[in-house]
């Protein structure tokens, strides 16, 4: 099957009484991992499901290769998903478990052994195939729901945090192991979390979502390098960047923001320049996480700012007195709404430019 | 901190008293004293000593048609009832399991009939199949007769529709919490899967929900087996024997003819049938059932 292209245009999706999704436009270019990154409750799932026929958006169209798919059932949309629970079905045994799209879609006995052995074999089942879900670890349990996916050979897969009930170790090898997959089956990838080392390391766009609103969409360079507004940049990286009001450095109207490992204590000159006191030193082998109380006479409250320093650099002992230099990219967002005020004046700033298509 | 111990077993052991207690007078003592009482045949005429005949009470009784014809009338009785029953409140769970507005009236009137007892199934029914005055007699345009109820071939089915209908609001209700107890994603995941909506129903729905319907088909056999009250009520037996089930057969045996030997060694029987019957499922329970927390 050759990938296709997802596109969600305009998709609004409504309950009761939340707004799930708030006039949605994107497109997963074939054969893209395309990431949907966002807080809890933001809409990832909700956005999945409609893709999946799952839930009818209020309003809005989906599309699926040329296909308007508003009117197909989700037996007919040819997309396979993978659930966060993985919806394993618990009375078939790992064999069954694959086969069973296959078999609803009356695929030939000998063509149906081969594509499960094949799935089997390259997510390492082979030795699984005859137990029952209960039977297998997590991962196992995880590995199934992808070769039940695999096996399909769809034009899309539905990704909704596959990884999420994985111990850390185990994530990270199944996220090569995604990586790896994608690369041979050239398939399309919507990939739903909220984590973003993943969606950083696993996508090749992200799209961030926030309370059902696209914020931006961007290579991980793009949305790290260039946060469309400050939700987007509060959001990539860990730890978080800093963000605080203008006054500080005397710039009204704006929020200032710079990234952790962007800060160093005293030393070369730069725009910003913030006296401060340490108030939390963590070391973490690698590198040091400070926090620091920045002297704030005109407002209300004193913000804390994090810098991280290389293992090389001794940290400052608790309670010194520091200055705070900006060496790295200093952002500047509209205080008001939040747009990065860089990007601003350019075309397409909130959503991005979609160039980013590696 | 050793005589605390003996304490606490000791007042464990008073705690079950009352539970055991009740078991023997209620349970226990009643079935010995059955078995017993089928040693013994009774005189045909009151008033007579009853005398000690040992096994060859069983043997005659058990070969009889005064039993094998209830037992059949009985198994007949089970095998129209329990599948259609549990059939019919599986359809109507399905029906009723979608999320639509008004949805929960239907639900209250589909549960319904569990409000109902036997009597009130009855005498329902027994207006409705009334030959000269029923509603029944006037639909198919035919009164008077013998109506359903006594006619030969369609008694046996008419008591059992009746039992069907009473028992439909449990099973419904059964049923419903069945389905609610499928995950919506794995119906989700079939769907995206390519199943139809039938396949999506045979494959994973009843599977997943095969213990409620052993368990039905457990609680109905055990019941269909123990009828009673609608045939008092309807039939009698009647007509000419051919609604007779083995608990009707007992009741007349023991309360009517005053044979308690007769009626004893067939009670035995009875409790002896149902006991093989839950053993049998339990075992066919064991071996093919899906039970959901094996999940
Ligand atoms: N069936 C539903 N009925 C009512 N509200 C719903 C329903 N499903 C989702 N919502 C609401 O829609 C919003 C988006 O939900 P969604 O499941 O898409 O979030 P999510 O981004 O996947 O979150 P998470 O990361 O926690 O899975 C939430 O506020 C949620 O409460
Ligand atoms: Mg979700």
């Amino acid at each position: 099957m050759t990938p296709a292209a997802v596109r969600l245009e305009s998709v609004t999706k409504r309950y009761a009484s939340t707004l799930a999704l708030s006039s949605l436009t994107l497109t997963a270019e074939p054969g893209e991992f395309l990431v949907l990154l966002g807080p809890s409750g933001c809409g990832k799932s909700t956005a999945l499901r409609v893709i999946a026929g799952l839930e009818r958006p209020t309003s809005g169209s989906v599309r699926i290769g040329d296909r308007i798919v508003d009117d197909v059932e989700p037996k007919d949309r040819d997309v396979a998903m993978v659930f966060q629970s993985y919806a394993l079905y618990p009375h078939l045994s790992v064999r069954r478990n694959i086969e069973f799209p296959l078999r609803s879609r009356h695929i030939a006995a000998s063509e149906r052994d081969r594509r499960v052995t094949d799935a089997a074999r390259s997510l390492q089942l082979e030795q699984l195939l005859d137990r029952k879900p209960a039977q297998l670890s997590g991962g196992q349990r995880q590995r199934v729901a992808l070769a039940r996916a695999i096996v399909r050979e769809p034009k899309a897969f539905l990704m909704d945090e596959p990884l999420s009930n994985l111990d850390a170790r185990l994530r990270v090898e199944m996220r090569a192991e995604l990586i790896e997959l994608h690369r041979r089956t050239g398939t399309t990838v919507l990939y739903v979390t909220h984590d973003q080392v993943e969606a950083m390391t696993m996508g090749d766009r992200i799209a961030i979502l926030n309370e059902g609103v696209l914020q931006q969409v961007g290579t991980p360079k793009d949305v790290y390098g260039r946060p469309a507004n400050v939700f987007v940049a509060g959001f990539i990286g860990s730890p978080p960047m800093n963000l605080f009001p203008g006054e500080l450095v005397g710039e009204d109207g704006v929020t200032i923001g710079v990234r952790p490992e962007d800060f160093t204590l005293g030393g070369a000159a730069g725009p910003v320049k913030l006296a401060a006191q340490v108030s939390l030193v963590e070391s973490l082998g690698h590198e040091h996480h400070v926090a620091c109380r920045v002297a704030a006479p005109s407002l209300s409250s004193e913000p804390l700012v994090l810098v991280r320093l290389p293992a090389s650099v001794s940290p400052p002992s608790l309670g010194e007195g520091v200055t705070l230099a900006a060496s790295g990219p200093v952002f500047r967002f509209d205080s008001e709404s939040g747009v990065n005020l860089e990007l601003a004046g350019k075309t397409g700033a909130a959503a991005g430019d979609g160039s980013g298509f590696r | 901190m050793r005589s605390r111990r003996t304490r606490d077993v000791l007042l464990a052991y008073l705690m079950t008293v009352p539970a055991f207690a009740a078991f023997v007078i209620f349970v226990f003592y009643p079935l010995v004293k059955t078995v017993y009482l089928g040693f013994y045949r009774v005189a045909p005429f009151p008033g007579l000593p009853s005398h000690y005949v040992g096994f060859s009470q069983y043997s005659t009784v058990l070969s009889h048609s005064q039993f094998l014809a209830p037992l059949f009338n009985s198994t007949l009785f089970v095998l129209f009832t329990v599948p259609t029953g549990i059939a019919i409140g599986l359809g109507m769970a399905v029906a009723a399991h979608r999320q639509l507005r008004g949805i929960r009236l239907f639900r209250i009137v589909f549960s319904s009939t569990i409000a109902t007892s036997v009597a009130v199934a009855s005498v329902i029914f027994f207006t409705l199949l009334d030959p000269t005055t029923g509603l029944f007699a006037y639909w198919i345009g035919q009164r008077g007769g013998t109506g359903l109820l006594g006619n030969p071939t369609f008694a046996l089915p008419a008591v059992a529709v009746v039992s069907v209908w009473q028992n439909l609001g449990f099973s419904f209700i059964l049923m419903s919490a069945a389905l609610a107890s499928v995950p919506e994603d794995l119906l989700e995941a079939a769907a995206i899967d390519g199943a139809s909506g039938g396949r999506r129903f045979f494959r994973v729905t009843m599977p997943l929900i095969s213990p409620t319907l052993f368990f039905a088909a457990i609680v109905g056999v055990i019941a269909g087996f123990q009828t009673f009250g609608q045939i008092d009520l309807l039939t009698q037996g009647g007509p000419n024997g051919h609604t007779n089930v083995l608990l009707y057969q007992i009741y007349t045996t023991f309360y009517i003819n005053a044979d308690t030997g007769t009626a004893s060694v067939m009670a035995v029987a009875l409790f002896l049938i149902l006991v093989l019957l839950t053993l049998v499922q339990f075992s066919i329970i064991q071996r093919k059932v899906f039970y959901a927390d094996e999940r």
